[in-house]
C-alpha cells in the first residue's frame, strides 16, 4: 500500500468509514498476527490479541497523529495487547508450565527451532519485542523505535542485549538502521 | 551470509512453525468490531473529505519528497476550456432559529441492540425536529463515490453528500465542490475509465450544470484531482501525480475558464501556533473541521482526554484568532463538534456525542439546539446530524 493510499484510507476511517478501516485491516492483521504469534507463541492467544488490538485501534483511531503511519501504531497496540495477555496468564504459566522459563544459553552454533522459540520466550518482553520486530517482521530500527515508543539508541541497546542473551559469545555487528 | 542474516533465517524458520499458515482474521475481526459499540467519529482526525484528501496529499508530498523535481516537471500547461456562471452567492435573510437545515442523519435505533442507519433529511431549527426526506435521491447525477485503490481499498458507490438549497436537490458531492450559488458542481474521475487509484494515469475534472443538466470536461491532468473548495475566487483544487509526489495547487476561474497554479501550502501554515496551544501534551493535536464562507479554516485543538483544553477558532490574520469556543473537554457546555458547515447565517456544527446541533455567529455566539426524531415503528432514537447544506 502506498503511503498516499494508506493516508487516504486512514482519513476515511477516521470519519467513520468502516470499509476503509476494513481495507486497512486486511493489510495490518497478518503482520499483527505474526507479531502476536512471535510474542505469545500460541496461535489462539495470538488471534485473540490481534482481534482485540483491531477493536481497540478502531476505537482509538482518533489518537493516531494525522501524519503518522498506521502500521507502527497498530503494532504498538498489538504489543500492548500481548503484554496484557501474558500478564493475565502469568499465574497459569507459573502453575502449569514450568518449561516456559528463562532458559540457559542455547548452543551458539545450532539452535533448534523449538529451542530458539523457548529462548525467545525466555527473553524479557521488551527485549523479545525488539527481536521479533527486527528479525521476524524485518522492520528497520527507526520504525521499531516508533512502535515501542523508545529512543532509537535504546532499541539498539535492547537488541544487543537480547542477542547476547540468545547467543552468548556472538560478535554482534552493527544493526541495520 | 552474515551472522545477522543467519539468525534472521533461524528466527523466521522457528516462528513460522508456529505462525504459518496465517489465518484469515479479517472476517471475524470485522465482526467483532461491528459487535462492539460503534465509536463516535473522532474529531482530531475528523477532517471532512476535503481536509482528508488535502492532508493526504500534503503528507504525501512530504513522504514522496524525493519525487519533487520529477513531479514539478510533470505539471502540464492548463487546458481549461469551459466557463461557468459567476459563482457568487446571494443569501437572503435567514433566521437560524427558524429555518430548515439539510442534514445527513445517523439514526441510532434501540435499545436493545442499537442499530445505526444513515439518511438525508432536514432539521427544523425552531423545534429541533428531524424529518427524513423519503424522496432524497441522487439518481442521474454524475460524480461522487470513490474508485478505490484496487485490492487495497474497494470502490464506494456515490452517496448523498450535500444539498443545493437553490435547486432543492441532494447532491453526490461534498459541499466544497458545489458552486456558491448551488446551481452547479464539479466532480472528477480517473482515466482510463474504470481505473482505480492504484492504476490510473490521469484524471478529468468535470463541471456539471445542475439547472441545465449538462456536463462538461473542465480539465484533464496526469494525476489525481482533489477539489478543496469553490468560493468567490474560483475553484481551488490540488493535484498529486499517480505514483505520489508533490502536491500542486490550482485555481480554476469559472468565468474565464483559465486554470492557474497557486503557491504550495506548507502544512504548518494551517494556523499560527501560540503559547499555550500544546497544553500538557508534548505534541499539538489539531484538526481542521471545515471553513467559513470566506474560506477561512476552522480549527479545533486539544484532545478528547477529559480535562484537556478544547478550543475551536479561526484566524483573521496570522496569530489573530476568533474563538468560537474555548473550553475544556468534557465540560458542562458539551460542545463536541463534528464538521462545520458555513452559510449566510454563520457556522453550523454537528455533534459527536449528543443528538444536537450548534450554531455560531459573531453576533450571537454559540448556541445549542437539541435534535429529536422518531422514525415510525421504533421506540427510541437518537439522531446525530451533520449539516450539509445552507439553512433555508
Amino acid at each position: 500500500m502506498t503511503p498516499a493510499a494508506e493516508l487516504e484510507l486512514v482519513g476515511q476511517a477516521r470519519i467513520g468509514d468502516e470499509a476503509a478501516f476494513e481495507a486497512l485491516l486486511r493489510v495490518l492483521l497478518p503482520v499483527g498476527y505474526r507479531l502476536a504469534c512471535g510474542m505469545l507463541q500460541d496461535r489462539q492467544l495470538a488471534e485473540d490479541a490481534v482481534q482485540e488490538a483491531a477493536v481497540n485501534a478502531w476505537r482509538k483511531l482518533d489518537q493516531l497523529k494525522t501524519d503518522a503511519r498506521i502500521q507502527p501504531w497498530f503494532l504498538g497496540i498489538v504489543a500492548n495487547q500481548c503484554r496484557s495477555i501474558r500478564r493475565g496468564r502469568w499465574w497459569n504459566v507459573l502453575k502449569t508450565d514450568p518449561s516456559i522459563r528463562p532458559v540457559e544459553a542455547p548452543d551458539d552454533r545450532v539452535v533448534g527451532s523449538a529451542d530458539l522459540r523457548r529462548a525467545l520466550a525466555g527473553l524479557k518482553p521488551d527485549l523479545r519485542l525488539v527481536v521479533i520486530l527486527y528479525y521476524y517482521l524485518d522492520l528497520p530500527l527507526q520504525e521499531i523505535a516508533t512502535i515501542t515508543g523508545a529512543p532509537f539508541t535504546a532499541v539498539r541497546g535492547r537488541l544487543y542485549r537480547a542477542l547476547k542473551y540468545l547467543r552468548p559469545g556472538l560478535e554482534v555487528l552493527e544493526f541495520q538502521p | 551470509m552474515t551472522v545477522d542474516d543467519q539468525l534472521r533465517e533461524q528466527i523466521h524458520a522457528s516462528l513460522d512453525d508456529v505462525t504459518e499458515p496465517i489465518p484469515n482474521l479479517a472476517p471475524v475481526t470485522i465482526a467483532r468490531i461491528r459487535a462492539s459499540k460503534p465509536p463516535r467519529r473522532g474529531w482530531v482526525p475528523a477532517l471532512q473529505a476535503a481536509g482528508v484528501l488535502a492532508l493526504a496529499a500534503i503528507v504525501g508530498s512530504i513522504v514522496f519528497v524525493s519525487h519533487q523535481l520529477t513531479a514539478a516537471h510533470q505539471a502540464p500547461p492548463p487546458s481549461a476550456t469551459v466557463a461557468s456562471p459567476p459563482a457568487v452567492a446571494s443569501p437572503s435573510a435567514v433566521d437560524p432559529t427558524r429555518c430548515r437545515l439539510p442534514v445527513i442523519a445517523n439514526l441510532e435505533v434501540g435499545p436493545p441492540n442499537p442499530q445505526n442507519t444513515t439518511q438525508a433529511g432536514f432539521v427544523d431549527t425552531a423545534t429541533g425536529q428531524y424529518v427524513g426526506d423519503a424522496s432524497a435521491s441522487i439518481a442521474g447525477l454524475p460524480g461522487g463515490g470513490s474508485p478505490g485503490s484496487g485490492s487495497i481499498k474497494p470502490a464506494t458507490p456515490p452517496m448523498i453528500q450535500s444539498y443545493s438549497s437553490s435547486l432543492q436537490r441532494w447532491l453526490p458531492v461534498y459541499q466544497r465542490s458545489v458552486a456558491p450559488d448551488g446551481r452547479s458542481y464539479v466532480w472528477d474521475r480517473l482515466l482510463p475509465a474504470g481505473s482505480t487509484y492504484g492504476n490510473f494515469q490521469k484524471a478529468e475534472l468535470h463541471w456539471f450544470d445542475l439547472a441545465a443538466g449538462t456536463d462538461h470536461v473542465l480539465w484533464t491532468y496526469p494525476g489525481s484531482i482533489n477539489v478543496e473548495r469553490w468560493d468567490g475566487s474560483g475553484i481551488i483544487i490540488n493535484t498529486v501525480p499517480p505514483t505520489g509526489g508533490v502536491q500542486l495547487r490550482w485555481r480554476a476561474d469559472p468565468v474565464s475558464g483559465t486554470i492557474s497554479q497557486l503557491p504550495p501550502v506548507n502544512r504548518s501554515e494551517g494556523f499560527t501556533e501560540l503559547p499555550g496551544d500544546r497544553g500538557k501534551s508534548p505534541g499539538l493535536g489539531y484538526a481542521g473541521i471545515g471553513t467559513d464562507t470566506q474560506g477561512r479554516s476552522i480549527f479545533r485543538i486539544g484532545s478528547r482526554q477529559a480535562g484537556d483544553r478544547d478550543w475551536v477558532f479561526f484566524e483573521t490574520a496570522p496569530g489573530q484568532r476568533v474563538y468560537i469556543y474555548k473550553g475544556t473537554q468534557g465540560d458542562a457546555t458539551g460542545f463536541d463538534p463534528m464538521e462545520t458547515f458555513a452559510d449566510s447565517t454563520g457556522l453550523w456544527f454537528g455533534d459527536y456525542l449528543h443528538p444536537q446541533i450548534w450554531h455560531w455567529s459573531a453576533a450571537t455566539g454559540l448556541r445549542k439546539m437539541a435534535v429529536t426524531g422518531q422514525p415510525s415503528g421504533t421506540s427510541t432514537t437518537n439522531v446525530y446530524v451533520n449539516p450539509v447544506g445552507p439553512c433555508m
